[in-house]
């Protein structure tokens, strides 16, 4: 395999690299999906353009407008930073459960969401958060609310020359409680065969201000049912009302069947890790 | 693994059928063809590209008809492979044409055993792809055959 190398030393360059040699470069970050699929000969790109000489995008930091997560910082970075963890615990949470110790010191928060994988971790939980996507490209710069980032397997609204340079959570109002449930059904540090993130605001009765449910691993890209989450607005999120959601879940969203479950296991369970991720989200308050 | 799907063409079956065997026009619409060649009337070699998110595959291989009944049923196997991935196809297909209202329903049903490397991605990432592929060839059909239409 003769590959070349690139090493811009920042995104603008990066992209411009990746617009001249076209469907003969691939982008590289941390590489933990990109080199297993280099060594499967799944891609055979001529040139790689690394985005390890960037300084710009690796840190984590607070904002007028939100959490911002540098698209090169590490799984790991996000797990262990203070302001994710008073942000929302269950987003460092999410991230402290992707793969093993290895995989999170060197796979990033950009590479994880372009790579667009149905069976991972992060792209549920940053849904429930509202997250939106700045990527950049020969174009200048964009936002991407997540739920319109993913198209489909592997698939993203990513054009060929565009990277992504940070993951913005808007604040969440006090009061407000989140849960990330991971389902793996063959061992500890394997991909996830059902994720559930719920988000919950309730009043001093346990009323719903504010409920968000999304589910993925199980499906193809990561889904809220936005009317289920508004018909539910003002009523108490008691175990009642938290079965009939996750029924509904289960009842709505076509499971896909893989060598992590088939279809109708799935759905079971889909049921109860979306039961289990409203319970925490809601005793959060109690 | 199976994959079956269906759409319609506005155009009568006739028309639909014959285009099927004009090789030329009908191959231009599959999406990722490469090279198409006629080895003798039932057996035809080609190239296909397919497109999984990052992934390039190459597939060369002959396509073998078992069956031609016209003016609706045609079946036949596929054999082909990708060097790259060192992955290989084998398939058995029938496709039927049957008129409808307003044009001629298409249905086909393929039973496909994928081996090697790309066979990891299993059946919900190659059935999602050839959903895709299939929307694209009948858009495509449909760009031929319902234009003609006066």
């Amino acid at each position: 395999m003769n590959m070349k190398y690139l090493e811009p030393a920042d995104f603008g360059e990066a992209s411009a690299l990746l617009s001249e040699y076209g469907d003969d470069s691939k982008v590289i970050a941390g590489g933990t999906a990109l080199v297993l699929m280099l060594r499967q000969k799944f891609l055979s790109p001529a040139v790689l353009v690394s985005l390890g000489q960037i300084r710009a995008q690796r840190g984590i930091h607070l904002d007028g407008d939100g959490l911002h997560l540098g698209a090169l910082a590490s799984l790991r970075e996000v797990e262990q930073s203070l302001l994710v963890r008073q942000y929302c615990p269950a987003l460092a949470h999410t991230y402290a459960v992707v793969g093993n110790i290895r995989i999170r010191h060197q796979a990033t928060v950009g590479g994880n969401l372009a790579e667009a994988d149905y069976a991972s971790d992060p792209p549920t939980m940053l849904l429930a958060l509202d997250a939106r996507v700045k990527v950049s490209g020969p174009d200048g710069s964009r936002e991407i609310p997540i739920a319109e980032f993913f198209l489909g397997f592997y698939s993203t609204v990513l054009g060929p020359a565009e990277i992504v340079t940070e993951v913005i959570l808007p604040p969440l109002p006090e009061n407000t409680h989140a849960s990330y449930q991971k389902f793996t059904s063959r061992s500890a540090e394997d991909r996830p065969c059902v994720v559930s993130a719920a988000l919950a605001r309730l009043d001093a009765d346990g009323r719903c201000l504010d409920l968000r449910v999304a589910v993925g691993a199980s499906i193809e890209t990561p889904r809220r049912l936005a009317e289920l989450e508004a018909s539910v607005l003002g009523r108490k999120l008691d175990d009642q009302l938290i079965a009939a959601i996750a029924d509904e879940y289960a009842r709505t969203l076509e499971p896909l069947s893989d060598v992590r479950g088939s279809a109708w296991y799935r759905r079971e369970m889909t049921a109860v890790f979306v039961r289990r991720a409203l319970k925490e989200a809601r005793d959060g308050h109690s | 693994m199976q994959i079956v799907d269906s759409f319609v063409v506005k155009a009568s079956r006739d028309e639909v059928w014959k285009f099927i065997f004009d090789i030329p026009r009908m191959s231009k619409c599959i999406p990722g063809i490469e090279s198409v060649e006629t080895v003798d009337e039932n057996t035809y070699r080609g190239k296909l590209v397919v497109k999984v998110g990052p992934i390039r595959s190459e597939f060369g291989g002959t396509v073998n008809l078992t069956e031609i009944t016209p003016p609706g049923r045609i079946a036949g196997a596929v054999d082909g492979d990708d060097k790259g991935s060192a992955s290989s196809v084998k398939a058995t297909f029938s496709g039927t044409l049957t008129e409808v209202e307003g044009g001629t329903l298409a249905a086909f049903q393929v039973d496909a055993n994928l081996r090697g490397r790309l066979a990891q991605f299993g059946g919900p990432i190659i059935n999602a792809t050839a959903k895709k592929l299939t929307a694209e060839f009948a858009k495509n059909v449909r760009a031929q055959l319902e234009h003609e239409i006066p």
